[in-house]
């Protein structure tokens, strides 16, 4: 597949501080691609450099092999900037006419989005009275009313309940049916599921980089098995964690979820645990899903 | 120019004219703040010292274009500072760097809010003051021209420092304040914007000079009627009042530079990044 965008060892500081270091990835044309890595690792100034927002303090960015800071590229490219988009004296309708204007690749499909995120009747509220999931619908309206090849999103789930979500995701597929080509960065592991590729990102002491690239299914195959423990007690929650990888166990839902080694033994030595302490917690041992990989290589995947 | 950029232009302007007249703190700053300070001069200053007559309607008059001027510099330059401000506090620079934005598009439609608030400003106070009995005269091929041109070259001014004190800023809030500050300086240390030349403490000659003087000695000649008065008595003069056209070509010239500047800045500070950091 054609790479449509490059960056190569591409650095951001600010000031002092180093926040990303030696950035090196390619972009195909017509995937999605996927930015996931918790808060602060700075996906967002990754996507800025990608746009021309932001200039890069080394390396270098190149879209179709120009710079994006030249207005042919601009005119290539739609972005989603969380939080810095929506202006809140205007309403609903004024934003989108507002960045419509701005960019000369609008169209009036905007009509066809505020029906799709339900918004129609809240366009001439002041924005300022929106809620966080309301803004964020206004900001993905602006962003898929471009027809450019490339849309960028940053953090575009942030706020929406999962209906949306999945209004967001099929149209994003339907995007990528005409050819588009897409990059999204996120935090929220969901996002994986309509990825082609995904690109990880952790912070470290020396800036944010990135610690692995592949499709969602082999992102998964990196990931070690998960235990899955109901009814668990804090007693046996702080005998098996020197058992688990990263010896760290995750609650949610008053259930505990760990990563353990492929060998039967760590598996038997558990049971063996929690039958002792409490037989009444039950223990399995399962495939990871994506929430499970988010957490496997943002708190336990140590660099080899 | 295209299409497009007029477009850009026209988004500007119309987003920052809907922020300013929703935003209360800001209308108080352009509209009710300058009428304050008119009525303030007029009755502790103005009427308790000036026997009635013509003298009194001229001196109101004077007044006004003074106090107009300061209202619509006001206008380019807080309207201008909170909304410009705003978007570099929010980033907003981030996004609008990845959209094929014509920088001169996004001078120029601020800029066009700020002079429609500058001119709405001015004609206020000028109405109050002419239904308070100043001596104002309406000469539409002199008068129309004449202060439009003058609001306009101010406006750049205004535009300008605005742009200075928002990168400086980069807060809302603060950027009124030091609007104001500069605002408050420049209006004292030129003697009320050039009407009461006995306040500015250097050689006279340079109210005819300085920008916002010369604008407001320029429109005082065009919209008040001196007929039986003469224009060159105090506190007007000395210096002699700016009746030669080239003072017209001066700020025609402030205007350009202005432009220039304030377009080289918008661009440089903005766009191109390379002063400032470009947040």
């Amino acid at each position: 597949m054609k790479k449509i965008i490059t960056v190569k060892n591409l650095q951001k500081e600010f000031e002092a501080d180093r926040v990303l270091q030696n950035i090196t990835m390619d972009v195909h044309e017509n995937e999605i691609l996927v930015l996931l890595g918790p808060n602060g690792v700075g996906k967002t100034i990754l996507l800025c450099c990608l746009t021309g927002g932001i200039m890069p303090s080394q390396g270098e960015v190149l879209i179709n092999g120009k710079s994006p800071e030249l207005m042919e590229i601009k005119k290539q490219i739609s972005f989603l900037l969380q939080g810095s988009m929506v202006i809140n004296f205007l309403n609903g309708k004024e934003n989108i006419d507002y960045f419509t204007r701005l960019h000369e690749k609008s169209t009036d499909k905007w009509k066809e989005l505020v029906k799709k995120f339900e918004i129609e009747d809240e366009l001439t509220k002041i924005v300022k009275n929106y809620s966080g999931g309301m803004k964020r619908k206004i900001e993905l309206i602006i962003a898929l009313t471009m027809d450019t090849p490339i849309l960028i999103f940053d953090e575009p789930t942030t706020g929406l309940d999962l209906s949306m979500i999945r209004v967001f995701h099929d149209l994003l597929l339907k995007e990528k049916d005409k050819g588009k080509t897409v990059i999204l960065s996120t935090h929220n592991p969901i996002n994986a599921e309509i990825a082609d590729r995904i690109i990880f990102m952790r912070g470290t002491e020396a800036g944010s980089e990135i610690i692995t690239s592949d499709t969602p299914q082999g992102l998964l195959d990196q990931v070690p098995r998960i235990i899955r423990l109901t009814a668990s007690t804090a007693k046996i929650n702080q005998r098996i964690e020197n058992h688990l990888l990263g010896e760290r166990l995750f609650e949610k839902g008053g259930e505990s979820i760990g990563f353990i080694s492929d060998d039967g033994s760590t598996l038997n030595q558990i049971k063996s645990i929690v039958a002792d302490e409490n037989p009444k917690c039950e223990v399995k041992m399962e495939s990871p899903s994506y929430t499970d990989m988010f957490n496997y290589f943002t708190y336990i995947w140590q660099k080899e | 120019m295209n299409n497009q950029f007029f477009k850009q232009v026209w988004a500007f302007a119309d987003r920052s004219l809907r922020e300013i007249i929703r935003n209360k703190m800001v209308l108080f700053w352009l509209f009710l703040w300058p009428i304050l300070w008119f009525f303030l001069s007029v009755f502790l200053f103005i009427a308790p010292n000036t026997p009635p007559g013509i003298g009194l309607q001229i001196a109101i008059g004077t007044n006004a274009i003074s106090m107009g001027i300061f209202a619509s510099l006001t206008a380019t330059m807080v309207g201008f500072s909170v909304d410009f401000a705003e978007d570099i506090n929010l980033k907003r620079y981030r996004l609008y760097r990845s959209y094929p934005i014509n920088p001169l598009a996004d001078f120029l439609g601020r800029f066009l809010s700020g002079f429609i608030f500058g001119c709405i400003s001015f004609s206020v106070i000028i109405i109050i003051s002419f239904i308070m009995g100043a001596r104002i005269m309406f000469n539409p091929i002199l008068t129309i021209p004449i202060v439009i041109l003058s609001l306009l070259l101010l406006s750049f001014l205004g535009m300008g420092v605005g742009l200075i004190i928002a990168n400086i800023s980069n807060d809302p809030n603060y950027a009124v304040g030091f609007s104001l500050v500069v605002l408050m300086l420049l209006f004292f240390i030129t003697g009320y914007n050039g009407t009461v030349a006995t306040m500015f403490p250097g050689p006279k000659w340079m109210l005819n000079f300085f920008p916002n003087s010369l604008a407001t000695r320029l429109i005082a000649l065009a919209l008040i009627d001196f007929t039986d008065y003469g224009f060159d008595n105090p506190p007007l003069s000395p210096p002699t009042m700016p009746t030669n056209p080239l003072y017209i070509i001066v700020l025609l010239i402030y205007g350009i530079i202005f432009l220039l500047i304030g377009w080289f800045l918008m661009y440089k500070f903005q766009y191109q990044r390379r002063l400032f950091g470009g947040k």
